[in-house]
């Protein structure tokens, strides 16, 4: 007989991993969605209203280990850094796990926004079922909102 | 022709002046000579036309060479184009004579080879210092210095597209274009005193203000403090002033009522600007603690917060100033602003961030809010020798900063006993699974005895249905 485990408060855990070669949108996960150190007092962005309704671990993860990472989690959130180098394996990725784990909730990230390159990334891309494409650390700010929805009606 | 036409009435208006004028002609001889000037010097005017005119002395010992050569302008006069000279003639020989010194001012007509000297005598008062006037000269310029700089810093604060921005702009435009009382709602470091002075200025150019820091008030302090424009106020019955207090709701009660006296007084002519932290509450009296609109103490024992009076009076117009951390959006505009304003004072070579820079900035969770970003763009413009700023540049708490994982403290909070009343259910509940609902046998398992299990089980009945 396994030990149940004890969470903070009731409300759902949610595993938000992000795939990318350094570590900007994984800080920018931490500031916006995740449990951000500093978001007692209201002072850490938009949204703190239902911040506290979900339980964000946000945790950098490779791309070889995405899909081994997914199982034993309910409520996973991805988000994928896309170049026009790896756009190719990224997008073979995103579109095998929306047929797999079609609750998944996958977010891309395109560095250099405005250029015809990542401009046609994102509309292509977003073909696969992507929910939102993010181009700087700043629009994660908006963004956190919809993710924080998408697993508080869960 | 037409020229001369022109020329010689300008000629013999410039003769019936009192003010010697004279001009040295191109290759340093002179040309003109008015008639005051044969006053002055007691000789004809024509019989100096024609002489050298530079150096300030003669090659020949010709008395009149003399004469001519002490008109000529000062060494220097060449590359300024202006200058003045007390001058001295000298007319040396049988005929010397002690001629009075005169100021004259020389001005550069034209450039090069072609340029003309005009030099003009007389009384010229615009060189004598006077010290009441440069100090006020001073304290203008410092003072314009001033209006634009907390105008940059305010316009600063609203720079942006978000809706929280375009919310302050409006917010800002439109309490600059009345003059009324106005409540400026702002967290620490979101530079609520600029705004204030900057609405000020836009609202009632040029009217007095007063800057009063709240807290440190009582009563009598206040009027002290208020004592300048209450002074102002009654020379006149015309004369309007405004008041700038720093958290009002922190500021005594007993000052609070002072200073709402005051405006009550003086009615419109008194013009308050209040700051307060975002979600001021009011204190009421203790006569009225029934009033649901004006019951909502902070602490009774200090009775800090704004007066239902002072209510009154600033409840037409709001600024509402969010913290720093609620515009990210905003946040690489704001900054560059702020990195223009330093370039434009020369504070800063640097130009531009980088993107790793802005990253850093976006992250960072600001908790002095924009006075802090305002001083690590300082820093970073002061240490940035490249026309780029990097995270490099930044201080170290900015470009070492990195969200960790902990939890906020908000979503620490356990119930101890509901958590173990959950844990308890779940280990009794899967005992009896595994029991096929044999319930001495569960208890056996939990050992616990059995009586002690069946009023768990009819508390958990309890709480299930």
């Amino acid at each position: 007989m396994n030990a149940p485990s004890l969470s903070a408060t009731d409300a759902p855990l949610v595993r938000f991993l992000v795939c990318e070669s350094g570590r900007r949108w994984c800080d920018a996960a931490r500031r916006f969605v995740g449990p951000f150190q500093h978001a007692a007092g209201g002072a850490s962005g938009a949204g703190n209203n239902t911040r506290g309704q979900v339980q964000m671990t946000v945790s950098p993860v490779e791309h070889a280990k995405v899909r081994a990472s997914l199982t034993g989690h309910r409520s996973i959130a991805i988000l994928w850094e896309l170049t026009p180098e790896n756009a190719g394996r990224i997008a073979l990725t995103i579109a095998q796990i929306g047929v797999g784990r079609p609750d998944a909730f996958q977010l891309v990230a395109i560095d250099h926004p405005g250029s015809p390159v990542t401009d046609n990334l994102s509309l292509r891309i977003m073909e696969l079922g992507v929910a939102a494409v993010v181009h700087t650390p700043e629009h994660f700010s908006t963004i956190a909102p919809l993710v924080r929805r998408r697993f508080a009606d869960s | 022709m037409a020229t001369s036409t022109k020329i010689r009435p300008l000629s013999r208006l410039i003769d019936k002046t009192s003010s010697p004028f004279w001009v040295i002609g191109p290759g340093g001889r002179l040309v003109f000579l008015s008639a005051a000037v044969g006053t002055w010097l007691t000789v004809e005017p024509e019989s100096l036309i024609g002489r050298v005119c530079f150096a300030g002395t003669s090659i020949t010992d010709d008395p009149l060479d003399f004469l001519a050569a002490s008109l000529a302008a000062p060494p220097g006069f060449s590359s300024t184009g202006t200058a003045s000279l007390v001058i001295q003639p000298t007319f040396p020989g049988a005929k010397a004579r002690r001629i009075a010194a005169l100021d004259t001012r020389f001005v550069r007509l034209g450039s090069g080879e072609d340029a003309m000297t005009l030099a003009i005598g007389g009384e010229f008062h615009d060189q004598q210092r006077d010290t009441v006037v440069d100090a006020a000269v001073s304290l203008r310029q410092q003072l314009d210095g001033w209006r634009r700089h907390h105008e940059t810093i305010a316009e600063g604060v609203a720079v942006g597209n978000s809706r929280a921005a375009k919310r302050i702009q409006n917010q800002i435009r439109v309490a600059g274009s009345v003059r009324s009382n106005l409540i400026i709602l702002s967290p620490p470091g979101c530079f609520a005193d600029s705004i204030a002075s900057s609405v000020h200025q836009r609202a009632a150019p040029g009217e007095p203000a007063v800057i009063i820091d709240g807290p440190l008030m009582d009563a009598e302090l206040l009027d002290a403090s208020l004592m300048p424009a209450i002074g102002h106020l009654s020379d006149s019955d015309r004369t309007t002033a405004t008041a700038i207090v720093r958290e009002i709701d922190q500021t005594p009660v007993e000052a609070q009522q002072r200073l709402a006296h005051h405006l009550g007084r003086f009615a419109q002519r008194l013009r308050l600007i209040a700051i307060a932290s975002p979600h001021p509450p009011t204190a009421s009296s203790l006569t009225d603690p029934a009033d649901p609109d004006t019951n909502l103490f902070v602490d009774e024992a200090d009775l800090i917060g704004i007066d239902p009076q002072l209510v009154d009076q600033l409840c037409g117009l709001t600024i509402r100033v969010g913290p720093l951390a609620d515009r990210v959006i905003d946040l690489p505009m704001i900054a560059t602003a702020m990195l223009d304003r330093r370039r434009a004072s020369g504070d800063a070579t640097a130009d531009r961030f980088s993107r790793a820079a802005l990253d850093a900035l976006v992250i960072y969770p600001w908790p002095d809010n924009f006075r802090e970003l305002d001083q690590a763009i300082r820093h970073a413009a002061r240490s940035c020798r490249s026309e780029v700023i990097t995270p490099e540049h930044f201080p170290l708490a900015i470009r070492s900063y990195r969200p960790n994982e902990s939890v906020p403290a908000d979503q620490l909070r356990i119930d101890l006993d509901d958590s173990l009343a959950r844990f308890e259910a779940k280990l009794i509940r899967e005992a009896l699974q595994v029991s096929d609902g044999n319930r001495a046998e569960a208890a056996r398992r939990l050992n616990i005895s059995r009586p002690r299990l069946l009023r768990k089980l009819e508390q958990l009945g309890d709480e299930d249905s």
